[in-house]
């Protein structure tokens, strides 16, 4: 299945989606790309925010300032925390006695980022046509939520694939 | 409560058996758990005592919150910042609806991954040890809410107590619905789980921006 139907279908039931992509042979490369392809699109959500922020503190800090510093953060910082928050879930698992391997950890991890692209898009919505309320808590708490639980289910699933194995 | 224990505390007595519970909660945690899961309270009466939890819960922490903000604030904090944070406090309904979400999220979280350990307890056990503990919170902030009018630096150190005791309760609580013989052990988990999955809703939330939180 493409990539856009797997994430529709992580939300409908995560646990099929990880089966599948967890079955598939490890490839660094490809969980690379997921974590990238969330990035990359969290970083397009942030921009609207980022413009209304420009806007109402009347250009200052400028929105080029901004936009540059969204980008290193998102793009150039962010993959290196979620390859030691993979590690974090690594070591998790292991202390659950449901070991994974390190490149499942990542997988799982990744595809978590990459499948709650969709709330994080509609958050950056959020954020810069309505800006901070209500409504932006709720699209906040559903998207931390769905990437919680996608993190946790695809640990699962990862640490149960490896208990038959082993069995 | 010792006189006759084959009754199930029903029947008027000298101590409420709520009481006797909180009482018997605090002296021998284990104890109290294993009773409060012995008598498989029904669904209903689980939903009904969590919405009454919840709404209590929702109240009392309301008028915490603002007893809070009514005390003699340090000179650095300005009477703006001061209005700012007062109108920030979440209505009772709203506070409500928060508690009753925490308890069901704590709840599953309580019977699922101590399942994954290895637990034998049950849903509904789950459940129930979880609305007693939100129930304990409450009679505990409703003193903390006395004692802040009364002498707030004891309530200071009142609070403080009752945070290592809410602790000790939880992790005993778990350990004796999922039959673990060590609470250390559960408070390690408990400890370490809560600090991945802040980790990780931390660096979401930086993703999300500023404002997330705002």
């Amino acid at each position: 299945m493409s990539v856009s139907r797997d994430i529709a279908a992580t939300w409908l039931g995560p646990r099929r989606v990880y089966d599948r992509l967890l079955a598939r042979p490890a490839d660094e490369g490809r969980v690379l790309a997921w974590l990238m392809g969330g990035l990359g699109l969290t970083f397009v959500a942030r921009l609207p925010e980022l413009s209304r922020q420009a806007y109402l503190s009347g250009g200052e800090p400028p929105l080029v300032g901004l936009v540059a510093g969204t980008l290193l953060g998102t793009l150039i910082f962010a993959p290196l925390l979620f390859y030691l928050l993979a590690g974090l879930g690594w070591l998790g698992a292991r202390l659950f006695g449901r070991p994974v391997s390190g490149w499942a950890a990542r997988a799982v991890l990744f595809w978590a980022v990459l499948a709650a692209a969709p709330a994080i898009l509609m958050h950056g919505l959020v954020a810069g046509f309505i800006g901070p309320g209500p409504a932006l808590s709720v699209v906040a708490a559903v998207a931390g939520a769905a990437f919680l639980l996608f993190w946790f289910v695809g640990l699962r699933v990862a640490g149960a694939d490896a208990g038959t194995q082993a069995a | 409560m010792s006189y006759n224990p084959n009754r199930t505390g029903m029947e008027p007595a000298m101590t409420h058996p709520l009481i006797a519970l909180a009482r018997q909660s605090v002296s021998d945690p284990r104890g109290a758990a294993r009773r409060l899961i012995d008598r498989n309270l029904p669904p209903p009466v689980l939903v009904d005592a969590a919405a009454l939890v919840a709404v209590l819960s929702g109240i009392s922490g309301w008028l915490f919150a603002n007893l809070l903000l009514s005390l003699p604030a340090p000179p650095e904090v300005t009477a703006a910042e001061l209005a700012a944070a007062r109108g920030e406090v979440a209505g009772p309904l709203s506070q409500a609806m928060v508690q009753a979400g925490g308890m069901v999220l704590i709840a599953a979280a309580i019977w699922i991954l101590g399942r994954m350990f290895g637990g034998v307890g049950r849903a509904g056990g789950a459940v129930a040890i979880t609305i007693w503990l939100s129930a304990l919170s409450l009679a505990a902030q409703i003193v903390l809410i006395v004692l802040l009018a009364l002498a707030p630096p004891i309530a200071v150190l009142a609070l403080i107590g009752w945070v290592v005791l809410n602790i000790w309760l939880l992790t005993s609580f778990i350990a004796e619905l999922h039959d673990f013989d060590s609470a250390w052990s559960v408070f390690f988990a408990i400890l370490g789980l809560a600090f991945l999955l802040a980790l990780g809703l931390a660096l979401f939330g930086s993703l999300l921006g500023g404002v997330a939180g705002g």
